[in-house]
């Protein structure tokens, strides 16, 4: 059996930027367009970077690897999709069909699986979550729907020792890493960590200019439009709130004025200070007595 | 009469035509090397009209008046080039009269008048040479700094000219002292000189002297000859070149990567143009350019002349691929370049060095995206947000406060005021536009705004190196300022100054365009702006490169000041196209830790000495620097303020 090279399918997702949080229709409880900025959701670009990373070490095994990049987007966000294509995509498909309108993550992750499904994929990578949901779902959707592992909040991955499996580092605290070692065909959530996403050069921004980007719309994908019905957004916003205004400490009016300059120059703040307590063991346990009666953490009947 | 005897006391003179052709030869060879290195440069498109080039030509060439700004230097220069360039030509009418006209039966006109003037003329520009070449071998033992490393070569060669010249004359004395006429006897300047001489000999030694001084004259010069193309004289005639490839008044704009619609030459980025291959090769390692330069002082570290000696080595090595040249050499501090040009504006033969840095730079970005971190986060804000600070227009228009402004957003009346980013997103500069805005509103002058609709204006795309950043942002720019039927625009920043009115017509925008500093001197000289003497403190203007350098407006804006002014404008010690970059240029400002911060405060310093009391900008980018420089060293006796807030509080 001829060997075919390693599939590696990276999901992308187009992100309203919400520091644009200015501009928003109230009455749509939308962002505002006029204000929109789109972006490419910057964990996508990461989980792009390891499949590029991946891609370099098994050509550096004489081995074959092709990346493919798909995305759920309307048509009008497929510009915004090449610049970050161009940093080493080999071919890229959108999922778009009339009618979409707002998806929810399993829809997507419906989507986007069955298009893995038509593509091929070993290795499948998605960013952790995106920035403007931050729903931290499609993953594990995607799991589900392609009956396939799922590790998520990977920060970085390599081949094992023999090269037929893949070993993932995961954050689990502060300074704590897991070391996962898995077999291929696996889907990996990638979280913003040790890869720096590269710069895409001249080169390739021209050629993926004029790249064709394939759709696949519910036709060619075969899709149940009733179960796509059922997977629409569930969740619906309800109220758009701009976020809280900082609020600016003002010392009370009559407070002496040493005072008053103490706290505007302090802000208000009390410094943090530290009493070491000293004695005898009985001797500090009388003062931390003390201590809490003070503070009124004890009262005294 | 008056005359003299062509080849006298010489025997065998075929011997010298066989070794000036040898010497002739050997030049040539040299020099198609050269013609070879620059042949291997890119061809560019357009060519500009001759005469104004070879007026250029001639006032760089032979008034030097680049080299003369510095005295001793200047004038070293001056004698050794119009002594050197008089006896030269005067040996060639020689040759030509004697070898080609004689033969063909023309009349020797070696004599009379003609020959008085001649000789008197030669002798004078012969010790013209001499002095030169004396003041340059005093310069380069005694009183050039010890460290300044030069080749063997460079040394070498002011040796041979000096034995040249020497030589030179003690074969006249000798010939006037056996031969020549009573004229010539008593002649400047070697009546003294052959008296002495005719003592000292008798005419039969004085005659084999001659002989042998004659012949060693005839080979050192020929040396001479042939090594020009090897050594640092072959400036002579690389810069000759240069000079007159060269328009001027083009130097101010960057040359484009592409061409419109999109379309790139796949060798533009490797590959440097023919004319950057013939200046590489007319740098004399002067060290002009080290001196001046605000980043260089540090040993291995950023230097103008040394990154175009890579280029030159590294270019001839590699058949001028960029690509072949690595990072670790001087090309690796690139980035640390202000594009202040002060190099551009000290050096003799006006090198373009901060193109040839910006060319190195697009390669990296361009063609291997290999840069500095902190400069891709710059781009991705530019490509999302269209500016540099990653916020996005919803807060471009936050520093519009005034009612009367907010009208400016709607009616599109009059000139446009073009904000930039550095003035929108900026706390402190926002103060500047707001001065600006409410001295136009108490004035009543119709202008307009473009609010959210701006975007960057590409000039930090475009000096960093991100030339298809650059010019999506320029277009973008050109269509909202066509739609609105924009004319005339003022701007608030020096670096969009200069890109929307140098850089722009390249994608077809064509506006009328000024800095704000020449609106307010209009103004005021047609009384609409009421200026009074009011201000009395010790005011200093400090020159923003991209106003003073760039575009030479250094007379404007201290126009203005003096008329606000009580006492005088202390002036810095390097003012005017002179002038100290206060460290942000060139993509520096985000780049910090590199050297912006040390710039800054050298500037800071002789000002305290000078005990100024206001630092008065026109950039928002010095103005930063600056305050940011008192806050960190904590002064309280200095303020810097934008010439925008001084005419507000003063008139």
């Amino acid at each position: 059996m001829e060997k075919r090279g390693l599939r590696i399918v990276v999901c992308m997702k187009v992100i309203h930027q919400l520091s644009s949080e200015r501009g928003f229709d109230a009455a749509k409880r939308a962002l505002d367009p006029e204000y929109l900025v789109r972006m490419i959701n910057p964990a996508d670009e990461h989980a792009l970077e390891t499949a590029l990373l991946v891609k370099e070490r098994t050509e550096k095994r004489k081995g074959q690897a092709e990346i493919f990049v798909i995305s759920v987007a309307p048509d009008e966000e497929e510009g915004i999709l090449r610049h970050s294509l161009a940093m080493g995509a080999d071919q890229a498909f959108r999922v778009w069909g009339e009618g979409f309108g707002s998806l929810n993550a399993v829809a997507v992750a419906y989507l986007l699986s069955m298009a893995i499904r038509k593509i091929g994929g070993d290795l499948i990578l998605c960013g952790k979550r995106s920035l403007d949901m931050n729903g931290n779902e499609v993953g594990g959707y995607l799991s589900e729907f392609l009956r396939l592992p799922n590790i998520s909040e990977v920060s970085s991955t390599d081949f094992s020792k023999a090269g037929d499996k893949l070993v993932c580092r995961r954050r689990v605290e502060r300074l704590g890493y897991d070391l996962v070692e898995t077999p291929i065909p696996v889907i990996l959530t990638v979280e913003r960590g040790e890869n720096e996403p590269r710069y895409p050069n001249l080169y390739s921004i021209l050629d993926w200019l004029e790249k064709k980007i394939e759709v696949f719309d519910t036709n060619s994908l075969e899709i149940d439009l009733n179960r796509l019905g059922d997977l629409k957004l569930a969740v619906q916003a309800t109220e758009l709130t701009r976020p809280r205004p900082k609020k600016v400490f003002t010392p009370k009016s009559d407070l002496p004025p040493e005072e008053r300059i103490r706290l505007a120059m302090t802000g208000g703040m009390e410094k943090k200070k530290a009493t070491f307590l000293q004695g005898d063991v009985k001797k500090i346990a009388d003062q931390v007595i003390d201590l809490l009666f003070k503070q009124k953490f004890l009262k005294k009947d | 009469m008056e005359g003299r005897e062509i080849l006298w006391n010489i025997s065998q003179p075929e011997w010298m035509y066989l070794l000036t052709f040898l010497s002739v030869l050997f030049f040539f060879y040299g020099f198609y090397k050269h013609v070879r290195f620059w042949g291997k440069g890119e061809e560019e498109g357009e060519s500009t009209p001759f005469l104004p080039r070879f007026k250029s030509f001639l006032s760089q060439v032979f008034l030097q008046r680049r080299i003369l700004r510095r005295p001793y230097s200047g004038l070293m220069h001056l004698f050794i080039f119009w002594g050197l360039l008089v006896l030269f030509l005067g040996t060639l009418i020689l040759a030509v009269q004697y070898d080609l006209l004689g033969p063909l039966g023309g009349r020797s006109f070696w004599h009379g008048y003609f020959y008085i003037l001649y000789s008197f003329l030669l002798d004078l520009f012969g010790i013209l040479a001499l002095a030169g070449t004396g003041m340059a071998l005093i310069r380069r033992y005694f009183l050039q700094k010890t460290d300044a490393v030069s080749p063997w070569q460079d040394g070498f060669a002011l040796w041979l000219l000096l034995s040249v010249l020497v030589t030179g004359f003690a074969v006249e004395s000798m010939r006037i002292g056996v031969a020549g006429t009573v004229w010539e006897r008593s002649s400047f300047p070697f009546s003294y000189l052959t008296g002495l001489l005719q003592g000292l000999f008798s005419v039969e030694r004085a005659k084999a002297l001659h002989l042998v001084l004659w012949w060693a004259h005839l080979i050192l010069a020929l040396v001479l000859i042939a090594l020009i193309p090897y050594t640092k004289l072959f400036h002579m005639i690389s810069a000759s070149f240069l000079a007159i490839s060269r328009a001027p008044g083009t130097r101010s704009a960057l040359a484009p990567v592409f061409s419109e619609p999109l379309r790139l030459n796949p060798d533009r980025l490797t590959h440097l143009y023919r004319k950057h291959l013939v200046s590489l090769d007319a740098c004399t390692r002067c060290r002009r350019c080290e001196e001046i330069c605000p980043v260089a002082g540090e040993e291995d570290g950023f230097s103008p002349m040394r990154i175009v000696e890579e280029l030159r080595r590294g270019l001839d090595d590699s058949n001028n691929d960029l690509g072949c040249l690595n990072d670790g050499g001087p090309l690796g501090k690139v980035w640390e370049c202000l594009t202040c040009r002060s190099c551009e504006e000290q050096c003799p033969i006006s090198l373009e060095m901060v193109e040839k840095i910006v060319e190195v730079r697009r390669h990296r970005v361009l063609a291997l995206a290999r840069f500095p971190t902190e400069i891709k986060s710059l781009f991705k804000n530019m490509e999302t947000f269209g500016d540099p600070w990653g916020m996005g227009k919803s807060f471009r228009e936050d520093w519009i406060q005034e009612e009367e402004s907010k009208k400016r957003l709607r009616d599109k009346k009059g000139f446009l005021v073009w904000i930039g980013c550095q003035t929108a997103f900026h706390e402190r500069n926002k103060r500047v536009a707001l001065s600006f805005t409410k001295l136009l509103n108490a004035i009543h002058v119709d202008y307009f705004l473009l609010g959210k609709e701006e975007v960057c204006c590409g000039d930090l795309a475009r000096r960093t190196g991100n030339e298809y950043l650059c010019r999506n942002l320029i277009l973008k720019n050109i269509e909202t300022l066509q739609k609105h039927g924009v004319e005339k625009i003022v701007t608030l920043c020096p670096h969009c100054f200069h890109i929307l009115k140098e850089e722009y017509p390249h994608w077809g925008g064509r506006f009328e365009v000024m800095h704000y500093t020449g609106l307010i001197e209009d103004l005021i000289n047609q009384g609409k702006l009421p200026a009074q003497k009011h201000l009395d403190r010790a005011v200093t203007y400090h020159d923003s490169c991209y106003l003073g350098r760039y575009h030479g407006q250094c007379e404007g804006p201290r126009s203005v000041l003096r008329k606000i002014l009580k006492g005088e404008l202390v002036e810095m010690e390097k003012n005017r196209t002179d002038s100290l970059c206060c460290g942000a240029g060139g993509g520096s400002f985000w780049l910090r830790g590199n050297t912006g911060e040390k710039i800054n405060a050298r500037r800071l310093n002789e000002m305290r000495e000078k005990k100024v009391q206001v630092i008065c900008t026109s950039c928002p980018y010095c103005l930063v620097m600056f305050e940011e420089a008192i806050r960190n060293k904590e002064i309280t006796d200095l303020a810097v303020i934008d010439l925008a807030e001084l005419i507000n509080s003063a008139g």
